[in-house]
């Protein structure tokens, strides 16, 4: 009788240590697993909330009258924490479009630290159009800038784009 | 004094077996909630790692063959499904069934940004947008048509 009860409780005893094991193991993984993932869940809600890009100055180039196109430069200012413009986005009058060197040029820069600016720029039409800019960072905020062709003289040869308004804001 | 033993010998068995069911049972449930704590887990982990924002300019939403066209961008470091089995979008609180629906690519990888194209009839105004990926996280976007 009392060696049937040993063998009995030893085999629950050893039955509960290794479930016991097998519980651990598995809580122990998962914690580590969400506790990673909150970590990431925390670095990237900072990261939206410190981040904010600001129009700092524009510039344009306006090749004559006898074109009917000009370029038109964003000198854009990291005033928030540091951004990675390789993986930004570009939404010009609403289409998404991919930087290609001569119609949406973004200068290089892996990365935009606190302060630092960067240059972007864009051709448009001398159309009375309003035009757009959405600058989409790797945070889901965005930066938007709205401008038009203002001609200076009646008989539009001389005229500038004006800046109509700039938003940042996150989805 | 032979009886004895018999029945000593039989409780022995008897309780080793009962010992034993007790023990198998343990591991069994033991190890089904071992599994499900792990899988829950998983998602849990998976949920707060997966982020997304539709990214349009909310004034100009472009339309392509009668569609309006919605970007996508991932900026979890979750993969994303992005399908008509795992995306749901509503448009002003309707459902807009997955046949009216083109989602490329499949997959959004972290960074990427994919084209969510919605066939509806929409009225110049305000309107709102909901789109829903298979953990069920959810984004609104509110834009303006004409």
């Amino acid at each position: 009788m009392g060696l049937s009860i040993s063998a009995s409780f030893a085999i629950i005893f050893m039955a509960s240590i290794i479930a016991f094991g097998t519980l651990y193991t598995s809580l122990e993984n998962t914690y580590n697993s969400i506790s990673d993932s909150v970590d990431s869940y925390k670095n990237a809600l900072i990261k939206r909330e410190t981040s904010r890009l600001a129009l700092n100055s524009t510039s344009y180039d306006d090749p004559g009258s006898n074109f009917t196109i000009y370029t038109i430069t964003f000198n854009i200012t990291n005033q928030g924490s540091t951004l990675s413009p390789k993986y930004w986005n570009f939404i010009r009058d609403g289409r998404l479009k991919e930087p290609d060197d001569s119609t949406l040029i973004v200068e290089d820069k892996e990365y935009l630290l606190p302060g630092e600016s960067i240059l972007i720029s864009t051709t448009e039409i001398k159309d009375s159009d309003t035009h757009t800019l959405t600058i989409a960072t790797e945070t889901g905020c965005s930066l938007k800038i709205e401008w038009e062709w203002r001609w200076l003289d009646q008989n539009q040869t001389i005229g500038e784009p004006v800046i109509t308004a700039t938003a940042w804001y996150c989805t | 004094m032979a009886s004895s033993v018999v029945s000593e010998l039989i409780l022995f068995i008897v309780s080793l077996l009962v010992a034993g069911t007790v023990a198998g049972g343990l591991y069994v449930v033991t190890q089904d909630l071992a599994d499900s704590i792990s899988y829950k887990g998983a998602l849990i982990a998976q949920n707060l790692k997966l982020d997304f924002a539709i990214i349009n300019d909310p004034e100009i939403i472009p339309t392509s063959n009668g569609a309006y066209v919605f970007y996508v961008k991932n900026i979890g470091y979750e993969k994303i499904h992005f399908d008509t089995e795992n995306v749901v979008v509503f448009v002003d609180g309707s459902l807009i069934p997955p046949s009216n629906l083109t989602l490329t690519p499949s997959i959004l990888y972290p960074h990427e940004v994919g084209e969510l194209r919605v066939s509806t009839n929409l009225t110049s105004g305000y309107h709102r947008i909901v789109v829903v990926v298979e953990t069920g996280e959810q984004r609104e976007f509110i834009f303006k048509v004409g």
